[in-house]
């Protein structure tokens, strides 16, 4: 009976000792952000904590290229028409998981690269029609309600003109925010938009984005506001004209 | 000689422990989710069944020798016992053994058994009767010490006070009462809140103390957030603990009418959960709260009571750190964007923490929403503005307090619900109040003293428990009125002595009664055994997730008398099924096993006695009713004078017996019935099952209250070894389909394992006491659920 008792102590230190094993269970990986062959910042990730991606200035960014954040893989050799390109890079500010790198990890540390792409190398995504919207709703007068209800709308007159649900399924609705110059330069890195709607004049100067048409006086919530065109896909000048009419901007008011 | 037999012996226990072992790694790779898990489970039956069949070899040796086809068993079986490394040599040591055990007869002829003549003992030296002044004196002196914990040797004075609405119409209504422009009272006379209030002895009108609110977490009361106002107070602060919305003291909210003349819901957090209103209240009575110092105000809240104090900061924010009201706010254990979205807003002093081995943090896993984003924006938006310094350093202090731009990110290497225990997280807070709010104090942050009132509390707790249990036998025993429970305790206690007998644990002089436990009774008793437990431990989540479909009201926060309590749905649907099939599986087995032996031409083994100790007269059953309901009265009664006169209930962290309200009894009386399946269950299995076995009582108190709450145990082992081996609990979402949160219904088990521990064992000596099942399983529902419903969350409308 003794021998049982004196059983119990070492059999609850078993137990107890379960609690550090929490710790002795964490795997720590050294995560390194290279730029241009120098550590430009450093930090630990485990199953329990994440860091941030840190993002480039300008300067730092090749002209003519576009950052898209920081890769485990050899950054010349990451394709981005792959199929899994998304994951295969962290954007900038992103959350750099120990799930995402623990299968890569050689050592303890694993070094992550900046991804950068020529912009010209950058493919377009195709939408059947692709609207950017200004967020701003103090500025814009736009809003998520009334954007929804807009949608609606240019729904029911694509169908008019001959689209099918899959081309339905296939629109892009994209909501800019900041200021004009912020969300312009978005747009513009987009590429794919074929329409904009609640910038004001000012779009093409201080937002420096090529329009083909820019047209303004389009009430939305009482203010008067542009919407533009920046491609010549027929459905786009069809949706651009119905835009013009009250039928077509409704919504907006 | 015995070396064989204990050598079989051994193997055997090796086996169990092996058997064990591989259940482990079963849960272990089940909760990795990889499918190798049923090679374990297989192996741990091989084990299992490896060592009952070694254990019967064993006792067949009394009557064999190791020869014939007993030999031939015994190779297999040691063959088999490779699964199990150590018992297959000692089995193969077994069996090589060239020498005979000595032949040991268990059935002597000579022994005689001795009863020996009890002197009877004077009444105030029985046992029960000492047991009974024991505890008694545990729950006074556990309540009179947490007591002195808990005003800080009397230099703090505790009171309790409601805040109605009539009070916040007086204190918080009208133009002049505004606070940064704002009014907060409350809209329905239903809505009632209760506060604490721990007043240091030098708070005085010449003297004003700081101020401190305290924001419990959803399912929790203000009497678990002891701890913050404990430290706080004796460091020179007033503060104020209130009860959420439909939690603890605190009522429903009521309805209001909507413009088209709808009923509609007041939300049951209305009013930063009662913060604001408490906050404005005690801002403008200047005729009571003299003592305090207005210009410093704090907040702290835990889990979702971090959300509110973030709320409360950002109502009374005013444009600036001199007009906001609170000038320091803590935001514990949340980090949802909701809260972050206000991060622009606060014009105070802040600090928010995190745990570091937080079970939610699954859920903020993403680029917007994730612990180390929310830091980010906590440190960087600071007064509207995006400070722009980047990802947020722990511990590390920013800003300036002068101004209320301090902040500071903690992250306590703890789990969620045990945050607010947590040694270094409080002397985080501490800290933080001490420096922002100019807490005039010698003491170190690392200096506490809460433990004493929790340990105190628990001496109390666990003295209510012996003190009623003590009670209970001392009625039976000595009120006349009891009579037939002796009787019927006496016909159990023969049937029990008969079993021990009748397989090997008591000597006898009448070899006749011998018996061999069989091979197949002990796999039908550990096979029903494991199946419930398996059952128990894997049932939990999906009952908890049907919960929420049968009880769509209380899932969505909805006031109603239909099962009103959320979290405790989920346990109430585990238990029903749970006891439901504990009967089946008790009774049903039994049944089949007596129609075997029947149709095996075994008489010998068939027996009724399960089913015949379940008969009860009305009598009796009055009795047990009436005694139970006493002993209910007397162990709340003692609970309200702890209360009354120390201002301590009967605790223990995160399990409570609170002093009743009316809300809850009527919650309590919806519950019972469906919980009493369970409760009856398991005073069946461990009195009319598990105590048949012939085992010693020792062994049958330990293996009932094993057997009760080891599937919800590996419940919490499944679930933290998949978090700790991946960052992502086992019970997150219910799937990932379906993205039901089921994190937090983990959490209520940890408070439900000790209280299934124990019931078994009341069960057990309830039974021992009275010879009817009925007895330990009214009294421990009726107190079990009580004390579970009061320290969860109940949305009736009361």
């Amino acid at each position: 009976m003794k021998i049982k008792k004196l059983l119990v102590i070492p059999l609850m230190l078993f137990s107890l000792s379960g609690c550090s094993l929490a710790k002795g269970l964490e795997k720590n990986v050294n995560v390194v952000f290279e730029y241009k062959g120098e550590i430009l910042s450093s930090g630990t990730v485990n199953q329990f904590k994440n860091i941030l991606a840190p993002s480039l200035t300008d300067a730092q960014i090749p002209v003519n290229c576009e950052f898209f954040g920081w890769t485990w893989y050899n950054p010349n050799a990451v394709d981005i028409t792959a199929e899994n390109f998304d994951e295969k890079y962290i954007e900038p500010d992103g959350l750099v998981r120990y799930d995402i790198l623990k299968d890569y990890v050689e050592g303890e540390t694993i070094t992550l690269r900046p991804l950068f792409f020529n912009e010209a190398d950058i493919p377009v995504p195709e939408y059947y029609i692709a609207i950017g919207w200004y967020a701003k709703t103090s500025t814009s007068g736009l809003s998520e309600e009334k954007i929804n209800a807009w949608v609606e709308d240019l729904k029911a007159f694509l169908l008019t003109q001959g689209a099918t649900q899959e081309d339905l399924n296939n629109i892009k609705i994209t909501p800019y925010v900041g200021d004009v110059a912020t969300s312009g330069s978005q747009v513009s890195k987009d590429r794919y938009n074929d329409i904009l709607l609640g910038w004001g004049g000012n779009l093409t100067s201080t937002g420096g984005v090529t329009t083909l048409d820019h047209i303004g006086g389009i009430d939305m919530s009482g203010k008067s506001r542009y919407i533009s065109r920046l491609t010549d896909k027929e459905i786009a000048i069809k949706v651009f004209k119905w835009l013009q009419t009250d039928e077509g901007n409704q919504a907006f008011r | 000689m015995r070396t064989r037999k204990n050598l079989i012996k051994a193997s055997a226990i090796v086996g169990y422990v092996s058997s064990f072992m591989y259940i482990l790694l079963t849960a272990c790779y089940f909760a990795l989710s990889n499918s190798i898990y049923w090679l374990f489970l297989v192996l741990a039956a091989i084990t299992l069944y490896n060592s009952l069949y070694s254990s019967c070899i064993r006792r067949n040796l009394d009557d064999e020798k190791l020869e014939g086809k007993l030999k031939t068993k015994f190779l297999v079986n040691t063959i088999i016992s490779i699964v199990s490394p150590i018992s297959l040599i000692l089995n193969l040591t077994a069996y090589l053994w060239k020498k005979e055990d000595r032949f040991i007869e268990v059935a002597n002829p000579e022994f005689k058994i001795e009863v020996k003549e009890k002197k009877e003992k004077k009444f105030f030296k029985k046992a029960n009767f000492v047991l009974t002044v024991a505890g008694l004196v545990a729950i006074i002196a556990g309540s009179f010490s947490a007591n002195i914990a808990e005003t800080s040797s009397y230099s703090v004075k505790v009171r309790d006070f409601t805040l109605t609405k009539e009070m916040t119409e007086q204190y918080n209504a009208g133009e002049a009462n505004k606070l940064n422009g704002k009014n907060y009272v409350i809209e329905n006379d239903c809505l009632t809140y209760g506060v604490t209030e721990f007043k240091p002895k030098n708070a005085t009108q010449s003297n004003p103390l700081p101020v401190i609110f305290v924001m419990p977490g959803f399912t929790r009361t203000k009497a678990t957030m002891a701890q913050y106002a404990i430290e706080l107070s004796r460091r020179g602060a007033v503060v104020f603990v209130i009860d959420p919305g439909c939690q603890g003291s605190t009522t429903y909210a009521g309805y209001t009418e909507t413009e088209t003349g709808e009923k509609e819901q007041v939300s049951a957090t209305v009013g930063a959960n009662g913060l604001d209103y408490l906050v404005q209240y005690v801002f403008n009575n200047t005729d009571e709260f003299t003592y305090i110092d207005r210009e410093n105000f704090g907040a702290v809240g835990h889990s979702a009571g971090g959300g509110n104090v973030g709320q409360l900061a950002q109502d009374f924010a005013g444009n600036s750190y001199e007009e906001s009201i609170i000038k320091a706010v803590y935001l514990s254990g949340y980090i949802k964007n909701s809260l972050a979205n206000r991060f622009k807003s606060l014009r105070c002093n802040a600090a928010m923490s995190y745990a570091y081995y937080d079970e939610g943090a699954f859920r903020y896993q993403s680029d917007v929403s994730s612990f180390e984003l929310v830091a980010k924006r906590f440190v960087n938006e600071i007064n509207g503005k995006d400070l722009g310094i980047g990802e947020a350093i722990i511990d590390y202090e920013y800003g300036s307090m002068s101004d209320g731009t301090y902040r500071v990110v903690h992250r306590e290497q703890t789990n969620h619900c045990f945050e607010m225990y947590d040694t270094l997280s409080i002397s985080n807070t501490i800290n933080f109040f001490r420096r922002t709010l100019n807490l005039n104090t010698n003491l170190s942050d690392s200096n506490h003293t809460w433990m004493f009132k929790e340990g105190s509390n628990g001496i109390a707790l666990v003295g209510a428990f012996v003190f009623i249990i003590s009670l209970m036998s001392l009625l039976i025993d000595t009120v006349p009125l009891f009579k037939s429970f002796k009787v019927a305790r006496e016909v159990s206690a023969n049937y029990e002595f008969e079993q021990k007998v009748k397989y090997g644990t008591l000597p006898t002089n009448d070899p006749s009664k011998l018996a061999k436990k069989r091979f197949i009774d002990k796999v039908v008793f550990w096979s029903v055994t494991a199946l419930s437990a398996i059952i128990a431990c894997l049932d939990y989540i999906p009952l908890a997730r049907l919960s929420m479909e049968l009880f769509p009201d209380a899932a969505g926060n909805t006031y109603t008398f239909f099962f009103p309590a959320r979290m405790m749905n989920a346990v109430m649907l585990w238990a029903v099924v749970n006891g439901t099939i504990g009967f089946i599986l008790v009774f049903g087995v039994k049944a089949i096993e007596n129609l075997v032996y029947k149709l095996t031409n075994h008489p010998e083994y068939i027996s009724w006695y399960r089913f015949k100790q379940m008969k009860i007269n009305w009598k009796d059953l009055l009795l047990t009713l009436g005694l139970v309901i006493g002993l209910f009265l007397v162990f709340y009664g003692l609970d309200h004078l702890m209360y009354a006169i120390f201002h301590q209930d009967f605790r223990f962290m995160l399990i409570s017996a609170a002093p009743l309200q009316p809300r809850y009894i009527v919650t309590w009386l919806i519950y019972l019935i469906p919980f009493f399946i369970f409760y009856l269950s398991n005073s069946v299995r461990v009195n009319l099952s598990v105590a048949t076995e012939g085992w010693s009582e020792t062994k049958t108190y330990i293996a009932s209250a094993i057997f009760n709450s080891i599937g919800l145990a590996f419940i919490i082992v499944i679930n933290y070894v998949c978090y700790f081996k991946t960052g992502t609990v086992f019970y997150g979402y219910y799937s990932p389909k379906d993205t039901s949160e089921m994190w937090l219904y983990i959490n209520m088990v940890f408070g439900i394992i000790p209280m299934m521990f124990v019931l078994p064992i009341i069960n057990r000596f309830a039974y021992k006491k009275s010879g009817n099942v009925y007895l330990g399983a009214l009294l421990t529902v009726m107190i079990f659920i009580m004390m579970s419903l009061s320290a969860s969350v109940s949305y009736i409308p009361m």
